[in-house]
């Protein structure tokens, strides 16, 4: 109910008016300044979580198979959800969603579903029949004001981070949907071909004055309030002012050009977030390799790591998914292989991000440790030429 | 589909993609010389034809009924009257306005069924609402509630800009004040071509579909509402043909109401009730209908 | 609802024993009836009628669809009313279900007969077009738009206007089809059948306020009522179906007499309609 809303006293209206007036912000910001944003992610692909200041997202997405709308067979569903919990705010009701908790929701869907930031066409596995149906649901926790901006990016973070399971079309009559376990087959990403930034301005004093991410007590005064949603190319996806102070176009084209540039910037904070989760979570599942060199766990030679890492030097780091790959034939070339196992063991460890197994790691050094016992001559036999240049410089 | 057809440059139903000609029954708007973009137009844009109609309904203090093109839209406006639910009313020194948008279960080409209460109507209720706050006069009716209902009879695209057109003329049959008349008009972007006034089968083209609402007089915008993408500077040409929609149909709302009769008088700023405005000019402008306070 | 004084309930109250009513019409009188067709275009049929301030929106939309297993040999007609805002304040959100819903009962029991679609007003067999196959699904929506008393009158007669502006289209069937299969159909946009309303009744609504009885009450009089009686009669005198409405009791014979004054009052009624039907569809083309 609107009236269990906070309102603001006489004085606080006055006092956020006119220091608006002054061109200060409550809370010390200048009129465009985002409040800080951190993204962190959950255990589970398809979850996320965004604080912008005060205001608190959660973000959580899941896929099902489905049937397609019958104008659209082969393409899939977005659907998104939002849950105004009334521990965020005492004006919200648990159960039917208010008028802002249903503007919220379709902001959001028009952002993401009409401006095709998300590839749909690749969804469908048998079309006309059985589609992948993806449901983003935004419970909100905190409300500090500016719900549509932190619910947007809650949204942006958890689907580039889902992965789908895989499924192949196979049976009898070739309609069969089979969906594979996770643990057999690695689930996919979903395609996405832009990031739509939602930016939430502010109008006060008749539409003069302009801010960015109002807070939920600026939010309380405002006059009026618009929401664009534009993708770091220029793109506008969508636009919602819904009534409330009149102001100029220009004033109008002047928002959507700042609204681009804190597109951009938000788009690389949730890229580099996204991406740094990614990594941590593929080399997660370096732990999960089978175990295939043989496990000798020795004490290493503090001199031999030395020499180890002066080798390392000279050498490219491998990514994990090479060292999968080695550690797949260990029996092929005996020595050869563990040695080729070792060093990129080796280098990872050097890496900051990495955290090696001790089990591998120690295997690596292992090796490490009976290579460096016969030197020079089983070195020249096994390394191949170029590596073999490298090493004697 | 050809949406604008390549070789005669007409659109699905014979308008020209850029035509500003309100039609009968007053006079042309003069053309206007605006630079044109991309391919050389006219620099007229079609709309629909628009008719409308005050006092559709008996019962409501003041009603309409708006037609653009094949959208047809009732609106009656209840009011100001007492606040019939307390716990509702935010701001003792300011009107209630509420407003819910209905439609009619004939109204589209599929029937619909439980056309009421579902997300859409709830979101478009809450944009009429929000847009005529803008412009009516809370504080002159403190402690009254203001009810705007809309039906839409027959849905053939901008059914959004339809309803607040016939809220507009609604409110100043019922003689509330009012800032500035709110006037809404849709445009779109297809085939390369900025096109004004969607109807239903531009609309579903799943191009962009861009409404806005403006203060006529203080050409202020109040309503902007935009999906599917666009780049920036064509959503600027056609936020601008939309704008200039909005003034035609200001104009022949205008003109409506003088057939009507209803009382006007030329108001200066929305101050006028407080301080005495020097000058009335009784032309053929008018803002809101007359509204003695004893103050003024 | 504006409140009355009991000055004014005392004279609405006098001037209906004497028969003069507020707005000058005798008791058995009805206001005037404005009727007009065609005014959805996508529907197959639609009318607005008129009825002094009460104003509906009937519209009629037809569908393919499967008959029932009961009836294999009949088509679906299904009639829905909606109460608009715009008429009164308080339908608004959930206001208007009960009133619908009530309207939208007694229209079905005046105008669809009973469960075995006896005593119809349009023959249903006449809806259907492979039998047991496909059948015609007639949608019959009503909408009130202003409202001043008497809706269910109002709503009869718009609905008895659409249905005569109702236009099915022909359906060719091919033949070939197997017994089993769904039959391609092909509906034609040129032909069309048109119904014959003519067997389609009226509702009569007899209000009674004090002693007497009145027609085609305004709701300023349908507040002072004890009980109204609406009886749905066709072009041959015959009675097609009845509704009680109000707490107070009525004596048998009140009630005979009651239908003997509808039965009456609807013969002028039902021409009334007709020549204003004629005269839209003449305007029309």
């Amino acid at each position: 109910m609107e009236h269990l809303r906070w309102r603001p006293s006489v004085n606080e209206r006055e006092f956020i008016e006119s220091a608006l007036q002054s061109d200060l912000r409550v809370d010390g910001r200048h009129s465009f300044d985002f409040r800080k944003l951190k993204i962190s992610f959950g255990r589970e692909d398809g979850s996320s979580e965004v604080q912008l200041g005060e205001t608190h997202v959660l973000g959580y997405v899941t896929a099902q198979l489905v049937q397609p709308y019958r104008d659209r067979p082969n393409e899939g569903t977005l659907a998104i959800f939002t849950e105004f919990s009334p521990m965020a705010d005492p004006a919200f009701e648990s159960g039917r969603p208010g008028e802002s908790a249903i503007e919220l929701g379709r902001v959001i869907d028009r952002g993401l579903r009409e401006s095709r930031a998300v590839d749909m066409e690749s969804l469908c596995v048998v079309a006309g029949k059985q589609v992948w149906s993806v449901r983003v649901d935004l419970h909100i926790l905190d409300n500090g004001g500016n719900l549509i901006d932190a619910a947007n990016i809650a949204a942006l973070a958890a689907l580039s981070t889902f992965r789908r399971p895989e499924c192949t079309v196979g049976g009898d009559d070739g309609q069969q949907v089979i969906v594979h376990d996770p643990e057999v087959r690695d689930p996919l990403p979903l395609t996405i071909h832009h990031m739509p930034i939602a930016v939430t301005f502010a109008y006060f004093g008749e539409g003069n004055i302009v801010v960015v991410d109002p807070t939920y007590k600026e939010e309380a005064v405002v006059g009026g309030r618009m929401t664009a949603t534009i993708n770091s190319n220029g793109d506008i996806c969508a636009i919602q002012k819904a009534g409330g102070e009149g102001v100029m176009s220009s004033v109008v084209m002047q928002c959507l050009r700042i609204a681009s540039v804190k597109a951009a910037d938000i788009t690389s904070k949730i890229k580099k977030a996204v991406d740094s989760y990614t990594t941590e979570k593929a080399l997660k599942k370096v732990k999960r390799l089978p175990a295939s060199l043989p496990q000798k766990i020795n004490v290493t030679d503090v001199t031999m790591e030395d020499k180890g890492d002066g080798e390392l030097e000279t050498q490219t780091v491998k990514t994990p998914s090479d060292v999968q790959e080695i550690s797949k034939d260990p029996a092929t070339t005996g020595k050869a292989s563990s040695h080729e196992d070792a060093q990129p063991m080796l280098a990872e460890s050097s890496n900051a991000e990495v955290k090696i197994t001790s089990s591998s790691g120690a295997a690596g050094e292992s090796e490490e440790a009976q290579e460096i016992g016969s030197p020079k001559s089983l070195k020249d036999a096994i390394k191949p030429k170029h590596k073999r240049k490298k090493n004697k410089k | 589909m050809e949406f604008v057809d390549a070789l005669t440059g007409f659109r699905v139903d014979g308008r020209r993609p850029n035509e500003v000609t309100p039609t009968f029954p007053f006079p042309t708007a003069p053309p206007r010389v605006t630079q044109s973009h991309s391919v050389l137009l006219l620099d007229f844009a079609q709309m629909r034809q628009l008719k409308g109609e005050v006092g559709v309904v008996a019962r409501a203090d003041g009603s309409a009924l708006f037609e653009m093109g094949n959208t047809r839209v009732i609106a009656a406006v209840y009011g100001p009257r007492e606040v019939q639910n307390k716990g509702q009313q935010v701001n003792s020194k300011e009107a209630l306005v509420r407003c819910e948008y209905r439609m009619a279960e004939f109204s589209t080409g599929d029937r619909r069924r439980k056309p009421k209460g579902d997300r859409r109507s709830t979101e478009i209720s809450l944009v009429i609402r929000q847009t005529m706050e803008a412009s009516i006069l809370t504080h002159l009716m403190p402690r009254s509630q203001i009810d705007i209902f809309v039906q839409v009879l027959q849905a053939d695209g901008g059914t959004r800009s339809a309803c607040i057109n016939a809220a507009t003329l609604a409110l100043a049959d019922a003689g509330i004040p009012m800032r500035d008349i709110v006037t809404s008009c849709s445009a779109g972007y297809l085939c390369s071509t900025p096109l004004l006034d969607l109807n239903y089968v531009e609309d579903s083209a799943g191009g962009p579909d861009v409404t806005v609402g403006i203060l006529a007089k203080m050409d202020k915008v109040t309503l902007l509402q935009m999906d599917a993408k666009l780049p920036m500077d064509t959503f600027e040409n056609v936020m601008e043909l939309a704008i200039e929609g909005c003034k035609a149909i200001a104009t022949y709302i205008r003109e409506t109401r003088k057939i009507n009769g209803l009382n006007m008088l030329k108001i200066a700023s929305h101050k006028w009730i407080t301080h005495r405005v020097k000058g009335l000019l009784v032309e053929d402008e008018w803002l809101c209908p007359v509204q003695w306070t004893g103050n003024s | 609802m504006v409140g009355l004084s009991e000055g004014e309930k005392h004279f609405i109250r006098g001037g209906i024993s004497q028969d003069i009513r507020t707005d000058g019409r005798r008791r058995l009188q009805f206001r005037a009836l404005s009727v007009e067709t065609g005014v959805i275009p996508q529907a197959n049929g639609s009318a607005r009628v008129r009825l002094g301030a009460t104003e509906i929106i009937a519209s009629v939309k037809a569908e393919l669809g499967k008959p029932s297993i009961l009836h294999p040999d009949k088509g679906k007609i299904s009639i829905f009313v909606d109460c608009s805002p715009t008429a009164e304040p308080t339908f608004e959100g959930r206001g208007s279900e009960e009133l619908s819903t009530e309207l939208s009962v007694a229209l079905q029991r005046c105008l669809l007969g009973g469960k075995s679609g006896a005593g119809a007003a349009i023959d249903l067999s006449s809806l259907i077009v492979v039998e047991g196959k496909v059948c015609w699904d007639l949608y019959i929506d009503g909408l009130v738009v202003s409202s001043d008393g008497n809706l269910l009158d109002a709503l009869a007669a718009a609905i008895k206007v659409a249905l005569s502006d109702t236009g099915i289209p022909k359906v060719n069937v091919s033949l070939s089809a197997a017994s089993d299969e769904e039959p391609e159909v092909d509906v034609s946009d040129e032909e069309f059948l048109q119904f014959d309303t003519s067997s389609v009744p009226v509702i009569v609504t007899l209000t009674k306020v004090g002693r007497r009885y009145i027609v085609d009450a305004t709701s300023e009089e349908e507040s002072q009522m004890s009980s109204a009686v609406s009886v749905s009669v066709n072009r041959n005198g015959q009675v097609c179906g009845l509704t009680k409405r109000g707490g107070a009791g009525l004596d048998p014979s009140v009630i005979f007499d009651m239908i003997s004054v509808a039965k009456h009052v609807s013969e002028q009624f039902i021409a009334h309609l007709d020549s204003k039907i004629s005269e839209a569809e003449a305007a029309a083309e």
